[in-house]
């Protein structure tokens, strides 16, 4: 073979690969290169998502350990707002206030109205019994009724009352009587 | 001079200068390791980073998944509740008010010779509505100048009078407090 078609031969295959080596990279190459990108992309949000996983389930199980560490914080919201209208409770605090202040309750109706939404995410709706009820006695231990009433652990709110005197005196006291017409709220938190 | 040896210098006579082919042969092998180095990236690429990322992302999925499983469901039900509670708790507590502190305010601000008979309270306003019994004219005069400085009123206004039989006054007030007057309990 002459040297020039030698020449011109080598010049041939070395053109061919160098085209084979373009056409690699423009075929396999560069796609697999953007697949890649996309791909480091994706694992970066992975990655991202999942550490803010690990952020929140750490904060999440501090939240609960310090939930489980407040047992008397719990006991006593739990007092102060029960989950569920509990209306045993209710009545059972009601009457052990009437008892503790000498009066007599005449006339009770309890009733559950619409409950509140709540605004903030997650939390539950705040539910109301609305008591509408009636008690009489002397000024001093209805002043007394009220007052205890209020600050008692279930939280009350007393949104009426209508004070009026009673045409007979108290037998035992001879104390003048009155009578006390209530409308109160009294809240618990739906199940 | 140099003195050169006579066959040499005869071999030098009969050489034949030969083809330069160095630079294609050059280029060839260039070429050839070009094609294949760019095989071997693709190779790289395709069959060892893309499955080194493709198992990354699975075991991220993975532990993702293994992570939300680490709450416990009952756990987390008690803490919705008593995060619930603790908000609903502060909303009542925010709203809440002592209308038991009417009655002291009633019994601090008012005269001897005045009492009341009725009284009607609404939270909503913090309004009240008073009717009662003045001995004199100048006692309930006396009585409304007091409500008039008391800063916890809001107003006092005198909405009915009338004389009795027995000269005394019956009288009817309405007052509107203050907000902060049922904030908390009076001592």
């Amino acid at each position: 073979m002459r040297a020039s078609s030698k020449r011109a031969l080598s010049i041939g295959i070395a053109a061919l690969f160098l085209i084979g080596a373009l056409v690699v990279y423009g075929t396999l190459i560069q796609p697999t290169f953007v697949d890649i990108e996309k791909m480091r992309a994706e694992l970066n949000v992975t990655q991202t998502l999942f550490n803010n996983q690990k952020t929140a389930t750490e904060q999440v199980s501090k939240a609960f350990s310090d939930m489980k560490n407040a047992a008397k914080t719990r006991e006593v919201i739990s007092q102060a707002l029960p989950v569920g209208p509990n209306i045993t409770l209710a009545l059972h605090q009601i009457e052990s206030t009437i008892r503790a202040n000498k009066v007599t309750i005449d006339a009770l109706t309890i009733r559950a109205v619409s409950p509140e939404p709540n605004k903030k995410i997650l939390a539950k709706r705040l539910g109301k019994l609305e008591l509408n009820f009636s008690a009489s006695g002397g000024y001093g231990p209805i002043r007394d009724f009220i007052k205890n009433l209020e600050t008692n652990i279930r939280v009350i709110n007393i949104t009426n009352f209508e004070f009026t005197p009673v045409s007979n005196r108290d037998r035992a006291t001879s104390e003048e009587l009155y009578a006390i017409q209530i409308v109160a709220e009294m809240y618990y938190q739906e199940d | 001079m140099e003195q050169r040896d006579p066959q040499t210098a005869l071999a030098d006579q009969f050489v034949v200068d030969t083809p330069n082919t160095g630079l294609p042969w050059k280029l060839t092998v260039f070429s050839i390791v070009l094609f294949v180095f760019s095989l071997f990236v693709f190779t790289g690429m395709k069959f060892g980073y893309v499955s080194y990322l493709t198992s990354q992302k699975e075991n991220l999925k993975k532990e993702t998944a293994a992570l939300a499983k680490k709450i416990n469901p009952d756990d987390q039900a008690k803490y919705v509740n008593f995060y619930s509670q603790t908000i609903n708790l502060q909303k009542v507590l925010e709203r809440h008010q002592f209308s038991g502190n009417l009655f002291d305010f009633l019994q601090d601000k008012t005269a001897t010779n005045v009492y009341y008979t009725n009284a009607s309270y609404s939270a909503e306003g913090g309004k009240l509505t008073v009717q009662g019994i003045a001995a004199t004219s100048e006692a309930l005069v006396q009585q409304l100048s007091v409500f008039d400085s008391a800063p916890e009123l809001k107003t006092a206004v005198l909405t009915q009078m009338r004389f009795n039989e027995t000269g005394k006054i019956s009288f009817s007030i309405d007052f509107e407090f203050r907000d902060e007057f049922f904030a908390i309990p009076a001592l």
